[in-house]
C-alpha cells in the first residue's frame, strides 16, 4: 500500500546507523544543555550582584536541571524544568533575545518529548533535529534574498565598518574602496553603501543561494555528506565574523547529526572545552574576546 | 504518550517552524519588524543600526500648536526607556500606551499626544543611510495610532 506523502515527505532526511542513535542523541543533547547553562552563567558574571531576583532563580533551576541531565537522573523532569526557565527567560526578555534561545528551546522541548533509547522516538528525534536545521538554513537564505542587501553587496559593505568584517573580507576589495567604507560612519546622510568588487558580489551572493541549496543538499542522501562539509564550513566563516558562539555550537552540533557516525560524543567533548575557554575569559584569565 | 501521538506533536512543530519564517516576513513588510528577532532566521539580512531617538508633543486641542515634552518626570523617562527598546525590534507592533499614561500623568492638560520615532535605514535605492519616523497621533480618550 502507497505511504501517505506527508510521512514518506517527513522521513526525507531519515537515514542514519539505528545502533549508534541512542548514543549520538544523549550526546547532543548533553551538549546542548551544556551550552544552555553555560549561557546563563557567563551572561551573570559580569553583571553578579547586579541580577534581576528572577534571574537568580533561573540560574538556579539551570544549573540544577543541567546537572540532572548530565547525571542521566531524572531526565524528562529535569529537562521540562530546564525549557521552562528558557521560557521565562524569553518572556521577560522579549522580544530582545537571541534566535539561538528559541532554537535551544525546541530541542529542549524535543528531548523532554522523545526518548533517545527507543528505535522509534529516536528515528523521529533525528528527524525533528535534521528538519530544523534544514528549516533554519533555508529560511535565512530566503530571508537575505527578500530583503535585498545581499544582492548589491550593501549588507557587506555597511559590515566593514567593523573591523572583524574587514579582517575577513577587506582583502577582497581594492585598498581605496575598502578604505572609504571603513571610514563610513553608518551616520544619517553616510553611503553610498556600494561595492565594485565582483569577488566581494560573488561572496555575497553565494552565501544566501549556498544557504538555500544545501537544505534540499542536506535532505537528499548523495549529497548529504558534501552538504554537511560545507553546511559547517559556511557556519565556521559566519561565526568568525558574528560570534554567536552559544547560536554556532548548538548549530554545529545539531549538522554533526547528519553524518552517519557517532560525531556528537567528540562534538560534546569540543563543547564543554569551548565553554570553559569561554568561561575563564569571563573570569579575567585568559584575554577579553567579544562573543554573544 | 503513544508514538502516533508525538509523531503528530513533532510534524506539526515542524510544520510551524517551516511556515513562520514567511509570516515573519509578512510582518516584517507591514510593521517593518526587525529581521534579526523572534525566530525568523533572519540574522545578518539587513544591517542594523544602533542609533535611535524619539521626541513627544502635546496640546491641550487641535487648535493649539505642537509643544514638546523636553523635561520629562522619571516615570516618563522610564517608560521612553522600555518602549524604545521594544520599538528598536518591534517598531510598528510596539505599544506606546503605556508611555502615553505616563506623559498624560504627567500633562494632564494635553488631550492630544504625538509621538514621533526616529531610526535610520539603509536605503536601497540609495544605498545612503536615512532616517524614518514611526509617528503616532493619540487622539481623546487616548488611544495612539500610527500616522
Amino acid at each position: 500500500m502507497a505511504r501517505p506523502f506527508r510521512s514518506s515527505f517527513a522521513e526525507l532526511v531519515d537515514g542514519d546507523e539505528p545502533a549508534l542513535r541512542a548514543r549520538r542523541l544523549a550526546a547532543f543533547e548533553q551538549g546542548v544543555v551544556l551550552v544552555v547553562v553555560a549561557e546563563y552563567w557567563l551572561r551573570a558574571i559580569p553583571k553578579w550582584g547586579q541580577l534581576a531576583a528572577h534571574y537568580d532563580a533561573l540560574l538556579a533551576i539551570a544549573t540544577v536541571a543541567g546537572a540532572l541531565i548530565l547525571a542521566r537522573r531524572w531526565r524528562r523532569p529535569a529537562l521540562l524544568a530546564l525549557a521552562a526557565a528558557h521560557v521565562v527567560l524569553l518572556w521577560t526578555e522579549f522580544p530582545s533575545s537571541g534566535n539561538h534561545a528559541y532554537l535551544e528551546l525546541y530541542v529542549l522541548l524535543l528531548a523532554a518529548l522523545l526518548r533517545c533509547d527507543d528505535e522509534q522516538e529516536g528515528r523521529l528525534y533525528l528527524r525533528a533535529v535534521r528538519w530544523l536545521v534544514v528549516i533554519v538554513l533555508f529560511s535565512s537564505g530566503i530571508q537575505k534574498l527578500a530583503h535585498g542587501y545581499w544582492l548589491h553587496g550593501e549588507y557587506l559593505a555597511f559590515s566593514l565598518g567593523s573591523e572583524t568584517y574587514r579582517a575577513l573580507i577587506g582583502w577582497l576589495l581594492p585598498a581605496d574602496e575598502l578604505a572609504r567604507l571603513a571610514g563610513l560612519r553608518g551616520e544619517v546622510g553616510d553611503g553610498p553603501y556600494r561595492i565594485a568588487s565582483l569577488p566581494l558580489l560573488v561572496l555575497g551572493n553565494t552565501t544566501w543561494l549556498a544557504e538555500i541549496l544545501l537544505a534540499p543538499a542536506l535532505c537528499w542522501r548523495r549529497t548529504r555528506p558534501a552538504a554537511m562539509v560545507l553546511a559547517l564550513l559556511l557556519l565556521a566563516a559566519i561565526e568568525t565574523v558574528a560570534r554567536e558562539v552559544f547560536f554556532g555550537l548548538v548549530f554545529a552540533s545539531a549538522i554533526l547529526l547528519f553524518a552517519r557516525r557517532d560525531l556528537q560524543t567528540p562534538a560534546r567533548g569540543l563543547i564543554a572545552l569551548a565553554l570553559a575557554l569561554l568561561a575563564l575569559v569571563r573570569a579575567g584569565i585568559l584575554p577579553e574576546v567579544t562573543f554573544y | 504518550m503513544a508514538l502516533a501521538t508525538k509523531t503528530r506533536i513533532v510534524h506539526a512543530a515542524l510544520l510551524a517552524l517551516a511556515l513562520w519564517p514567511l509570516v515573519h516576513l509578512g510582518l516584517v513588510w507591514r510593521y517593518d519588524l526587525s529581521p534579526w528577532k523572534l525566530a525568523g532566521w533572519g540574522m545578518y539580512a539587513t544591517p542594523r543600526f544602533g542609533l535611535i531617538g524619539m521626541e513627544v508633543f502635546g496640546r491641550a486641542s487641535g487648535r493649539e500648536p505642537w509643544q514638546q515634552l523636553t523635561v520629562p518626570a522619571p516615570e516618563v523617562r522610564a517608560e521612553a526607556g522600555a518602549f524604545l527598546e521594544q520599538h528598536r525590534w518591534l517598531r510598528g507592533l510596539a505599544s506606546s500606551s503605556r508611555l502615553e499614561g505616563v506623559v498624560r500623568a504627567q500633562r494632564p492638560d494635553w488631550t492630544e499626544l504625538r509621538v514621533a520615532v526616529s531610526y535610520p535605514v539603509l536605503d536601497r535605492a540609495t544605498g545612503r543611510v536615512r532616517l524614518t519616523v514611526d509617528e503616532r497621533l493619540a487622539q481623546p480618550p487616548g488611544r495612539i495610532s500610527a500616522r
